[in-house]
């Protein structure tokens, strides 16, 4: 499957899928954000690309900028295809900027803010809502709220705020792997009430956490037994 | 309690031997693995399919299916009436000289089952020439030898085995049952199911193998007849040109008894009584009968949806009631109750064109959401008829003209609808606000270049009396569109959307032929074409005040001249028998409520027939006199030129007293000599010559001028 990044003039920029020969149709080809980011490491785009539409791979994932050759590996794994044809690569991984706090991620929150104290570590909000009700972004110096259609990549359709499960925050994890370097956090923070597909741990999968990390990336789930 | 099945493996079959159709069963048993198995035999039109039944069904394991087909053998509905009696959550097409390593199913089973869209196929090996059932048998399941000596056939086509989910098979309907013989109708399959979402997974498994048991026939050219290379022929213009993903929407033979409905119509209807029961008979004339209608009553003051779908004895429409909620939340509560993957919305005072759900079904393709058609605004006082085409609706469209496609043209995903509703706040241009937030998202839609709806223009019209407040609603929705964009963008992308083309639909150059017919208060006189419905049944359904003439079958057609009333008809049939094929083929020039001559309805459905064969023909009618259909006939044969059934084309007695007949003759010079044969026994025979008549133009002429009395 082709992945492209695109920015477009009418304020909506993201990411485009287009299927190659085994692969299967999305449901969706686009996963856009209301908002165009200052910069998103193609790194990030690669990895928000497997979470988005990783279920309709069977050829391979080809990018229109270079991937490297770790988060190749780590996408191989996450999908569960150690074959998978992943191109171009490089050896070189660009630096990933730094950061240095935490991202809350919520979904269709009224109301999101952080009230970082004088000398607590500074956390970062990031509220997705639905682009069919909203238009736009707002941001502030403590998060960013921003519409997608991320809602249309859920699995299952959320009867109330915030995914229920963790295979149902992935399309907003997509979301948040875009936008952590603008917001300069480097850990991801997601409430579930469920954080199903288990490992043996009762923990997010191993394969989620190390395909986030490939990308400087942490993980942290609120409510399970313990972060990354 | 019955276990419920894993697994079904489906194989179509006609008389190729049931020796080797064993042995593969042997092979497909061992090849489950422990998974609860259910093969099922397809028997498509073998010679005596009792026996087979007797045999086969005996086996362990084995649901014997036995149809009838008196035409071409079609691999695509032989499998699709095998799929239809399948209960295994994961289901197998495969054939019958195909044999498989022990555990292959299982392994297969295990793929589709924990990822829902795969697509999954094994790569085919042949076995050498005389490598048959019987050597095989003979030998033993040596699968490693069997190995070494096959050959690959590498990752071409998709027939050999598909393994699919219960869910996918429902998506796409199954197999195109009009491709016949075989060729083409796997890999259409199979990309229908990738368009459907599914990744195709070849699989790459060293326990995993097929292996073709060679045949006299497998690959010899010979085989090939010039029927069998026609047929792929025609089964490959299908595949490279239709790009829809559900097929078989008129007749579906592989369709399961508890699959739902392809389409619900949600009707939404208050204080409107005058117009619901037209809407309901417009939807129950719709030439594809796999839909429900659902009627949502916004709190009408006195009810009457029930009652009026009760009238038309339809177990497809249901209706549901609710307190005054608003027209948004209405619509909302009929997309919750409906059970079809499309909804196909329709205003109670508004008509679908009888070929709307079909043509629409069959414009959504891989990547769309929904389709959509133009319309026409009809005003029963003055008759007129106004058409309202549209562009390929985009964003750029959106943001040029602001506006969505006719809202009794929608046809869209009900799974979208339900994450996307309207919004219920809204007391006007609902619709309107629920493309556009649809459009924003990034679905896409798909016009099917059809008028699909004609919309009644009447006082009690919720646009008209709330202009206002409408054009308010329309200008925010508007503006909700293009916020995010830099004023510089916004003039940009509006230039975009001037310069799209509108899209021209069929019959945009004679309006008036292609919808008056089915105009509530139509006097057109049509032709309907009716196949598979005995004469007496149709008969005694159509009411005398309808029909101006009808003329009875030779073959296995009838024909009936309506006078009016023809969408009310159409509904009537349909409706009762959703199996016969029913065409309204022609439009007849009077519109005079007299009643027609049969020499004048002959000549109607002389031009509506198929077969033009090179000789001249003659409609032939008593119209003064009374004599019995077969008594004519029987004059007929009386002559030396009329000596053979197929002379006779058509025929039969009308309502107002004739008796007519269609005969085709070697040359006009015969068919004058069978006018004076006939005017011997039966005084006051007239006649005329087809139009298709191939003879040299004066004598015609003279002919006609010198019979004629």
């Amino acid at each position: 499957m082709k992945f492209a990044w695109v920015d477009e003039r009418n304020g909506r920029s993201g990411i485009v899928a287009e299927p190659e020969e085994y692969d299967g149709v999305p449901w969706f080809n686009s996963l856009w954000l209301d908002a165009s980011p200052e910069s998103v490491h193609p790194d990030r785009i690669a990895v928000a690309a497997a979470l988005a539409f990783g279920q309709y791979v069977e050829t391979g994932l080809h990018f229109d900028r270079p991937v490297s050759v770790g988060v190749a590996n780590a996408i191989r794994r996450f999908l569960g295809r150690p074959n998978l044809d992943i191109s171009p690569v490089t050896y070189k991984q660009r630096l990933f900027a730094t950061g240095s706090g935490r991202l809350v991620l919520g979904v269709d929150e009224p109301h999101m803010q952080q009230d970082n104290g004088f000398l607590a570590e500074w956390t970062s909000f990031l509220n997705v809502v639905r682009s069919d009700v909203f238009t736009g972004a707002l941001y502030s110096s403590s998060g960013l709220t921003v519409a997608s259609n991320a809602f249309l990549f859920e699995d299952l359709v959320r009867s109330g705020p915030s995914p229920r499960s963790l295979v149902g925050a992935l399309p907003y994890l997509a979301t948040a792997c875009i936008c952590a370097e603008w917001l300069a956090s480097s850990a991801l923070v997601v409430h579930c009430s469920e954080v199903a597909p288990l490992d043996a741990a009762g923990d997010a999968p191993a394969s989620l956490r190390e395909l986030l990390r490939a990308t400087a990336l942490s993980l942290f789930l609120e409510g399970a037994a313990r972060g990354d | 309690m019955r276990e419920e099945v894993d697994l079904s493996v489906v194989i179509g079959f006609r008389d190729w031997g049931t020796d080797r159709l064993t042995v593969a069963l042997n092979s497909i048993r061992d090849a489950a693995d422990g998974l609860n198995l259910e093969i099922v035999v397809s028997d498509y039109g073998s010679v005596d399919l009792e026996s087979n039944r007797e045999l086969l069904g005996s086996l362990p394991g084995v649901k014997y299916v036995g149809t009838e087909c008196d035409g071409p053998w079609s691999r695509s509905r032989a499998l699709n009436l095998g799929l239809a009696n399948a209960s295994g959550k994961v289901l197998v097409c495969t054939d019958a000289d195909m044999i498989f390593t022990p555990g292959t199913f299982r392994r297969v089973f295990e793929v589709v089952a924990s990822e829902r869209n795969a697509t999954v196929l094994i790569e085919c090996r042949d076995l050498p020439v005389g490598w048959d059932h019987n050597a095989i048998r003979a030998r033993g399941a040596d699968w490693i030898e069997f190995d070494q000596v096959s050959t690959l056939r590498g990752r071409w086509g998709m027939g050999g085995m598909v393994a699919f989910s219960r869910a996918t098979y429902v998506r796409t309907r199954g197999l195109d049952e009009r491709m016949h013989t075989y060729g083409c109708e796997d890999i259409d399959f199979g990309e229908r199911t990738q368009q459907a979402g599914n990744r195709i997974v070849w699989m790459d498994d060293p326990e995993v193998r097929m292996y073709h048991m060679w045949h006299p026939g497998s690959h010899d050219e010979a085989s090939r007849t010039p029927e069998v290379r026609a047929a792929i022929e025609h089964n490959r213009a299908i595949l490279y040109n239709d790009r829809s993903i559900a097929r078989n929407l008129v007749n579906w033979g592989g369709r399961p008894v508890d699959a739902a409905p392809l389409v619900s119509v949600v009707i939404a209807t208050r204080n409107r009584r005058e117009f619901l029961a037209d809407a309901i008979a417009s939807v129950l004339a719709q030439t594809m009968s796999d839909f429900e209608i659902v009627v949502v009553d916004d709190g009408s003051r006195e009810p009457y949806a029930q009652a009026i779908a009760e009238g038309f004895s339809d177990s497809r429409i249901r209706v549901h009631s609710l307190d005054h909620v608003g027209i948004a939340a209405a619509r909302n509560e009929g997309t919750r109750l409906a059970r079809g993957r499309y909804i196909a919305v329709l205003d109670d005072d508004d008509i679908m064109l009888p070929w709307r759900l079909e043509r629409q079904v069959a414009a959504i393709h891989a990547g769309v959401h929904g389709s959509y058609g133009a319309y026409v605004n009809y005003d029963p006082v003055t008759g007129a008829l106004t058409r309202f085409n549209e562009k390929n609706v985009s964003i750029a469209s959106a943001y040029q003209s602001g506006g969505a496609p006719g809202h009794s043209t929608w046809m869209i995903e009900r799974s979208l609808m339900l994450r996307i509703p309207y919004d219920e706040a809204i007391r006007t241009g609902e619709d309107n606000n629920l493309f556009l937030r649809m459009l924003r998202v990034g679905a896409r839609f798909a016009h099917c270049a059809e008028f699909v709806a004609v919309r009644r223009t009447h006082a009690h019209q919720i646009t008209k009396n709330d202009s206002r407040l409408h054009e308010a609603f329309a200008t925010r929705n508007r503006y909700y569109l293009r916020f995010a964009a830099h004023r510089d963008a916004r003039s940009e992308i509006e230039s975009v959307g001037r310069a799209a083309e509108w899209v021209s639909p069929r019959g945009n150059d004679g309006i008036e032929e292609l919808v008056g017919p089915y105009l509530p208060a139509s006097e057109n006189r049509m032709i309907l074409r009716v196949a598979g419905l005995p004469t007496p049944e149709l008969n005694a359904l159509l009411s005398p005040e309808l029909v101006a003439c009808r003329v009875e079958p030779m073959f296995a057609e009838s024909f009936a001249l309506l006078f009016g009333a023809t969408l009310s008809t159409l509904a009537l049939i349909r409706s009762k028998h959703r199996h016969a094929e029913v065409e309204v083929v022609s439009a007849m020039e009077a519109h005079s409520a007299q009643p027609v001559p049969t020499l004048v309805a002959l000549q109607h459905i002389d031009r509506v027939l198929d077969v033009h064969g090179p000789r001249p023909r003659i409609l032939i009618a008593v119209e003064e006199v009374t004599i019995p259909f077969e008594d004519m006939v029987a004059q007929l044969a009386k002559s030396r030129r009329v000596w053979q059934a197929d002379n006779i084309v058509t025929g039969g007695s009308s309502d107002t007293g004739g008796t007519g007949v269609i005969v085709e003759v070697e040359s006009l010079r015969d068919g004058l000599a069978v006018i004076r044969d006939l005017r011997k026994a039966v005084p006051g025979t007239s006649y005329v010559f087809a139009q298709e008549a191939r003879a040299d133009d004066s004598l015609v002429n003279a002919l006609s001028q010198g019979a004629r009395s």
